[in-house]
């Protein structure tokens, strides 16, 4: 079963939503990648003091219990849905609220939010990453408010 | 006149040898010890109760979980689950019922890392764990080292002698990990041949890794990637070290000579990763406890070799040294 289940799982090499865990392919990080330009979608949060600030929800203790990656790729794959808009929306509240109950109780140290909002980003890759923290593009996509 | 015996007979016999030659129990029975010692370690502070409060939005379920019909669970009953799954992980580290804890570490295992995936992703570093406690459920892992073995010492029944049944289990193991490490190799062949070594793909990932908002995984431990990044030598070396190693494991079920620097060489390639790119391997670091022959480390340390009492019985070699 093992065996067979490890030939089967590279043979179709099946996009990580359809693997048939446990059985996979491995095929993280084989994606060639030719050139330097680098896209994500990520969450800000948007503080309630004065003037506002937008802080990435990229620290696990604020995106939990999902993990970092796995958070960003259903994010992704709600996006994709064709009811993408409302389901995103959904997801977007469930996160916002899950990060307010938890720093209420003072499971992070992160500040109060008073909304999410969804950017797509994109940097071109600098061998000493001195553009880490400024994306030559920042586009709002979604924006909700805290309920 | 009888002849020679044929390569048919030669390979058969090496197939034979290298599931059901005789092995020693306490080098299973360490490995079992190891192992859960360490799951346990892992997720004995993982709360999985908290995704039965996710929003039923994020719930995908993976093929297993649609296949079996099971739906998202509330809280409570995620909590009941991974206390069980928690003693269950004790008792087989212990080797307490070992047949039916390993049995209950197995099944609960499998349903709350496969829960993890149902929420998105997939994480391919715990699915060998999977395998590992799956192995060892349909084993004997219990028969040295364990509770179990001390009641039945007490009642007066003899040590385990070396038997194929303390040896499949950890071949099978091996025969898992040797999966992983090839399909990545074939992975990255399939998608982007020999220019994931000659293209400047691995400076690519390096450099994103130093990125925060832009970055895949857990940050790197240092910016060391970014130098390789620079280097191009450096790093279509590494691709090309990494590829080898993925696609030449398979020689480990094989060659007893390369196993121990192909293991040692997937361990530093590993454990680089997560240095310089951030990807957490500490689960599937933990089934390296199969490559190491136990019995003879435990001979060396205590300097009985042949009187060892974890090795009852004649010494057979038992892992990265046997064929």
């Amino acid at each position: 079963m093992v065996v067979g289940g490890g030939i089967y799982a590279i043979a179709i090499d099946a996009p990580y939503a359809q693997e048939p865990w446990p059985f996979s392919a491995y095929p993280m990080y084989s994606e060639l990648r030719p050139g330097r330009s680098l896209e994500r979608h990520r969450l800000f949060g948007v503080t309630r003091d004065e003037p506002e600030r937008e802080i990435p929800l990229v620290d696990p203790s604020y995106l939990y219990p999902l993990e970092h990656s796995r958070f960003y790729f259903t994010l992704g794959r709600l996006e994709r849905r064709r009811d993408g808009g409302r389901a995103l929306e959904t997801a977007m509240s469930d996160a916002l609220d899950r990060y307010e109950e938890r720093r209420r109780a003072g499971l992070h140290d992160g500040p109060p939010l008073r909304a999410l909002r969804l950017y797509a980003l994109r940097w071109r890759l600098d061998p000493f990453a001195r553009n880490r923290d400024a994306p030559e593009l920042r586009r709002l996509l979604v924006e909700i408010a805290s309920r | 006149m009888r002849s020679e015996p044929g390569f048919g007979c030669a390979l058969r016999d090496r197939w034979r040898r290298f599931w059901f030659a005789p092995d020693s129990a306490a080098n299973l029975g360490f490995c079992r010890f190891a192992f859960f010692a360490l799951v346990l370690t892992m997720f004995v502070t993982r709360d999985f109760s908290a995704l039965g409060a996710l929003s039923p939005v994020f719930w995908k379920p993976i093929q297993l979980f649609a296949l079996l019909g099971l739906a998202q669970p509330s809280v409570g009953v995620l909590e009941v689950i991974q206390t069980i799954w928690r003693i269950a992980l004790v008792a087989s580290c212990l080797g307490a019922l070992t047949r039916v804890s390993t049995a209950v570490a197995f099944v609960l295992g499998t349903y709350l890392l496969g829960l993890l995936f149902c929420f998105g992703g997939l994480g391919h570093a715990k699915s060998i764990l999977v395998f590992a406690m799956g192995t060892l459920a349909l084993s004997r892992c219990g028969d040295s080292l364990s509770v179990d073995r001390w009641i039945r010492a007490r009642r007066g029944e003899p040590a385990p002698a070396p038997h194929f049944e303390y040896r499949w289990p950890i071949r099978l193991i091996w025969v898992a990990i040797t999966f992983v490490f090839f399909g990545a190799g074939i992975s990255k062949l399939r998608h982007a041949g020999l220019a994931w070594v000659t293209s400047n793909t691995l400076a690519y990932y390096l450099m994103q890794a130093n990125y925060p908002l832009g970055r895949p995984a857990a940050p790197p431990m240092n910016d060391w990637g970014l130098w390789l990044a620079r280097n191009t030598l450096a790093s279509r070396g590494l691709a090309a070290g990494s590829m080898l190693v993925e696609l030449a494991f398979p020689v480990v079920l094989f060659s007893r000579r390369l196993r121990g620097i192909l293991v040692a060489a997937a361990f530093l390639m590993q454990a680089g990763i997560a240095v310089v790119m951030g990807p957490d391997f500490s689960n599937f670091l933990v089934t390296y406890v199969f490559w190491i022959p136990w019995n003879r480390v435990a001979e060396r340390v205590l300097g009985r070799a042949g009187h060892s009492r974890l090795s009852p019985g004649p010494v057979v070699r038992g892992s990265m040294l046997s064929p």
